[in-house]
């Protein structure tokens, strides 16, 4: 729990920033006025959805593989709280949500892919170290 | 620095001897690191005091106060703290990989990388133990790696 509300705090004050300018984009924009209580929560729950993702990406126990799945599907949820938010303004076509999905879906791949390739490098050097280590 | 090894058979223990002109910071370093294979730690199992001998110490962890000590058969309890026990190995091939594990690097079969970018250790005995990514580059430094 310490774990989660220390990646949570963090999380929060990239979110609020994120929100800010969101909803900066559309108050300019569409020259509307936006719940502030609407945008706090939306801050609250995304973040805690986000929180959760990165805290099962780093999690130590259990199937890594299972882990960073898990991980992409609380992404989802996030996806539509900001809908939820911003209403029509942000999001014109519904289909827009499943082309965000699957841009975060891309986004996290790569991002795997970077963490992944870089740690196995690191473990080849480790493996190559001990192999020396065991033959002298 | 000259290393010879002379065989004697009619010896029943190992006999080490260090020339040198003075007793400087490497010599002491060496003395240090070959107390790995003489020093003992003084660990409990079943309210029996034990003298382990490092060598034969897979790893050591910490669970809330209490702070373990494995061998290939047994488990002990020990009283120092695990940052008691780091500074005392500091100098053999004992190195933390996690906030609560300490490895003997002579035990480690290998390493393996999870899709999350996770750590694992393999030892001898094929215990998986978590390696901490901030714990790598001193890992590969005791290895005789570089810290690259």
């Amino acid at each position: 729990m310490k774990k989660y509300m220390s990646i949570y705090l963090k999380v929060f004050f990239f979110m609020s920033i994120l929100f800010l300018l969101l909803a900066l984009i559309v108050v300019r924009r569409f020259d509307v006025t936006l719940p502030f209580a609407r945008i706090s929560y939306g801050i609250f729950v995304v973040s805690a959805f986000v929180s959760l993702t990165l805290w099962l990406f780093k999690l130590e126990k259990g199937n890594s593989v299972l882990n960073v799945i898990l991980g992409y599907f609380m992404l989802i949820p996030g996806i539509l709280v900001i809908r939820n938010v911003y209403g029509n303004y942000l999001f014109r076509l519904s289909s827009l949500i499943y082309i965000i999905m699957i841009v975060i879906g891309i986004i996290y791949g790569i991002v795997l892919w970077i963490v992944s390739k870089k740690y196995k490098q690191q473990v080849d050097d480790l493996n190559k170290l001990i192999e020396k280590q065991n033959k002298s | 620095m000259k290393i010879y090894v002379e065989k004697h058979p009619d010896l029943n223990e190992t006999e080490i001897i260090i020339k040198c002109k003075d007793e400087n910071e490497e010599v002491k370093a060496i003395q240090t690191a070959l107390t790995y294979f003489d020093m003992v730690i003084i660990a409990k199992k079943d309210d029996k005091q034990f003298k382990v001998p490092t060598k034969d110490i897979y790893y050591i962890d910490a669970f809330g106060h209490e702070v373990n000590v494995y061998t290939k058969e047994n488990t002990y309890q020990t009283d120092l703290k695990l940052y008691q026990l780091e500074d005392m190995l500091s100098k053999t091939p004992f190195i933390r990989i996690h906030k609560s594990t300490i490895v003997n690097t002579n035990k480690i079969k290998s390493f393996k990388s999870h899709i999350n970018g996770r750590m694992e250790a393999i030892l001898l005995n094929n215990k998986h133990l978590i390696v901490s990514r901030m714990y790598v580059k001193n890992l590969k430094e005791k290895l005789g790696g570089t810290s690259q």
